[in-house]
Formats: structure tokens, C-alpha cells, sequence
């Protein structure tokens, strides 16, 4: 494990505050029965997700808008025959990687592939498809884990988190104890049983 | 070994520089799932049929021909609905300013097929493509339960 560089550009607003109160099974069941807020669920929870990967593979915005909107076209279509709810996130992550490496065949002027098996057979053969490689996909899923399992905390656990690790400048102790409440020799502390907290979630 | 994993799982979180899709996307894909409550898929494909097709002209006689030629105007209609085309710029390089007139068609993208030339629908239905490398496009425009398409687009 290498050590971190520095904080990565990460968005200024804060997580939302919204507890996650469903699985990614149970979502999918009330999305099959017609349930417009659990959809609604759905694309907030995998937003993110999704448009990261074509964006790692370096495509444009508009190439990344069209993924993102193929993906959610096809999941509407196939939601009733995905066999394993549970799964829903590994068919979310395989169907835009297939989507986005079909984008970038395509705007090569490259026949795009049928099928997942020839996707990956393309790319085991090409050294410009380390974007998409699977330790990069785990890397994307690690995070989204990560930022659902944030949103599941305590509001202040969620708070101190994201100020110091989730914004695009990281929160100084004496920022995240103004708005926490507490003294800033606290902080630290706080911050480990937090994480503790996030990798008891992450384990279940 | 706990430890290392926290300092994993902040690591994770440090380097993470994963954005939000957009908001147009987001709501878009929200939207879609209306198409699906209660009945099929209502999503509806029409291809516009051409109108009328003015070719951007030459001066008249006697006028000064210092201006930039006209543009070209392509009028389509799709069903209720009528896209009004202008073409701009030279063959090898052309905009394209537009308009989707008819009934409301709410939160609507537009694009080139195959390409990555996209925009939003203004509050008027209007839309501008740039920088248009020279060839023969299929214009569409995506609303949530419908698509418009508009063939054979280029400059002349």
C-alpha cells in the first residue's frame, strides 16, 4: 500500500444526508413493482459509480453522458431479468464497462464487440485498456462502497469523514472541530473510531 | 493489520476524484423509468422527413458579395413536431443552430449519432452544435419516451 499524495479533487458539497435504509436487493425488488422512488434510489446510489468508469477510460463528457444514459436504458430494460438482485452492483459495473469500451472502439473507428467474452478478449490484448483493467474497476467499486457506507454513519461521524477526507481541500482539525463542537485536540481521536465505525459497515 | 486497513479505506477516500454525473444526466435517467410504470416501453422513434432544404445562396445580381453566404435551412418534420436546421461554416468544418418546434418535449438532449456532438434543448427547444468535421450526420434528439431523427445532415 503506498501512502497517500495529497488529497484528490473530490466534490465541495457535503455527502448527503440521507441514510442508505435499503439493500441494493431490496431496491431492485420495489424498482420490478413499479416503485418510481426506488429507481430514483437506485440512480442516486450508482451515479456516481457509473460515470466514473467511462470517465477513467478517458472518454469526453458527452461520451460519458451517452454511457451513462446507455446504461440505465439497458438496466430499465433487463431489471425484471437480472437473476441476482444482490448482484446488481457487479452487473452495473460489467454492463458500463462493456458500454464504455464499446465507446472507445467506436470513436476509433473499430468494430465495437457483441459480447462481454470478446470484450474481454480485446482488451487482454491491447495495453491502452489499463483504465478499464479489473484492479482499476475494484478501485471505482472500493469507493462507491465506501461513500454508501459514509452515508450510513451518524451525522457526525459522516461529517468529520467527509471534511477531511471526501472534499476537494481537506478540513484542518480546527474547521472540523468549529463544526463538530468539540476541541480540537478531540479530532483525532474522533477520526479513528469514525473509521472504525466506516470499516465495521464495510465488513458486514 | 486493523490499522493498515483505516489507513486503506482513508487512502481510498483521499484519492478518490470521482465527480457526480451530471444533473441533466441524473434527472434524464430518473425520467426514463416513466416510460416503464404500468405498460411496455413507449419509447418511439421517428424519422423527420425533409421539408424543405434551402442551400445557403449566392448573392443576387448587383449585390455585393462581401457578406458570409447565407446559411443553409433545413426544415424537418417528425410527427407533431418540426426541426428547424441553420448550417453554418464550410464543408470541412460546420455549426449547426436549431429549434424543435411542437409540443413540450421536456428535458431533451440532442446529438450527432455516433459522435460525441451533444447539447441540451434550450427553454425554446433551440440547441447549437460546433465545430462539425466535414461528412453526413443523423441528427436526434432524445426525449424520455420519444426520438426524434434527422438524416443526412451536412454542410454543402
Amino acid at each position: 500500500m503506498t501512502p497517500s499524495t495529497g488529497n484528490i479533487a473530490a466534490t465541495e458539497e457535503p455527502i448527503a444526508s440521507r441514510v442508505v435504509d435499503r439493500s441494493d436487493a431490496e431496491i431492485v425488488r420495489a424498482c420490478r413493482k413499479g416503485d418510481q422512488t426506488a429507481w430514483d434510489d437506485l440512480v442516486g446510489r450508482y451515479q456516481r459509480l457509473i460515470y466514473a468508469i467511462p470517465r477513467r477510460a478517458g472518454l469526453s463528457e458527452e461520451r460519458c453522458a451517452d454511457v451513462f444514459q446507455e446504461v440505465f436504458v439497458t438496466l430499465l430494460e433487463k431489471i425484471d431479468a437480472i437473476e441476482k438482485p444482490e448482484k446488481i452492483r457487479s452487473w452495473i459495473v460489467t454492463t458500463a464497462k462493456f458500454k464504455t469500451w464499446s465507446s472507445v472502439r467506436a470513436e476509433k473507428g473499430l468494430y465495437s464487440p457483441e459480447t462481454e467474452e470478446e470484450m474481454e478478449a480485446q482488451m487482454a490484448a491491447l495495453p491502452d485498456a489499463a483504465p478499464l483493467a479489473d484492479e482499476q474497476l475494484v478501485r471505482l467499486e472500493q469507493r462507491h462502497l465506501i461513500r454508501t457506507a459514509v452515508n450510513m454513519l451518524e451525522e457526525r461521524c459522516r461529517m468529520i469523514l467527509s471534511m477531511i477526507y471526501l472534499r476537494e481541500s481537506a478540513a484542518s482539525y480546527a474547521e472540523v472541530a468549529a463544526k463538530v463542537g468539540v476541541g480540537e485536540t478531540s479530532i483525532s481521536p474522533l477520526r479513528t473510531r469514525c473509521l472504525k465505525k466506516l470499516e465495521r459497515i464495510l465488513a458486514d | 493489520m486493523g490499522e493498515r486497513k483505516l489507513q486503506y479505506i482513508a487512502h481510498l477516500m483521499e484519492t478518490d476524484d470521482s465527480v457526480d454525473a451530471p444533473a441533466d444526466s441524473i434527472k434524464w435517467a430518473k425520467n426514463l423509468f416513466r416510460t416503464r410504470v404500468g405498460q411496455p416501453s413507449l419509447l418511439k422513434r421517428i424519422v423527420a422527413v425533409l421539408t424543405a432544404d434551402l442551400a445557403g445562396g449566392r448573392p443576387a445580381f448587383g449585390e455585393r458579395s462581401a457578406s458570409a453566404a447565407a446559411p443553409r435551412q433545413m426544415l424537418f418534420t417528425a410527427g407533431e413536431y418540426a426541426i428547424d436546421l441553420r448550417i453554418t461554416g464550410s464543408k470541412k468544418k460546420f455549426d449547426i443552430r436549431g429549434q424543435v418546434l411542437g409540443k413540450e418535449l421536456g428535458d431533451a438532449t440532442v446529438g450527432l449519432e455516433g459522435t460525441g456532438f451533444r447539447s441540451s434543448l434550450g427553454e425554446n427547444g433551440e440547441f447549437k452544435l460546433s465545430g462539425i468535421p466535414g461528412g453526413k450526420y443523423s441528427l436526434v434528439i432524445k426525449a424520455v419516451d420519444l426520438e426524434l431523427v434527422a438524416e443526412h445532415i451536412e454542410q454543402m
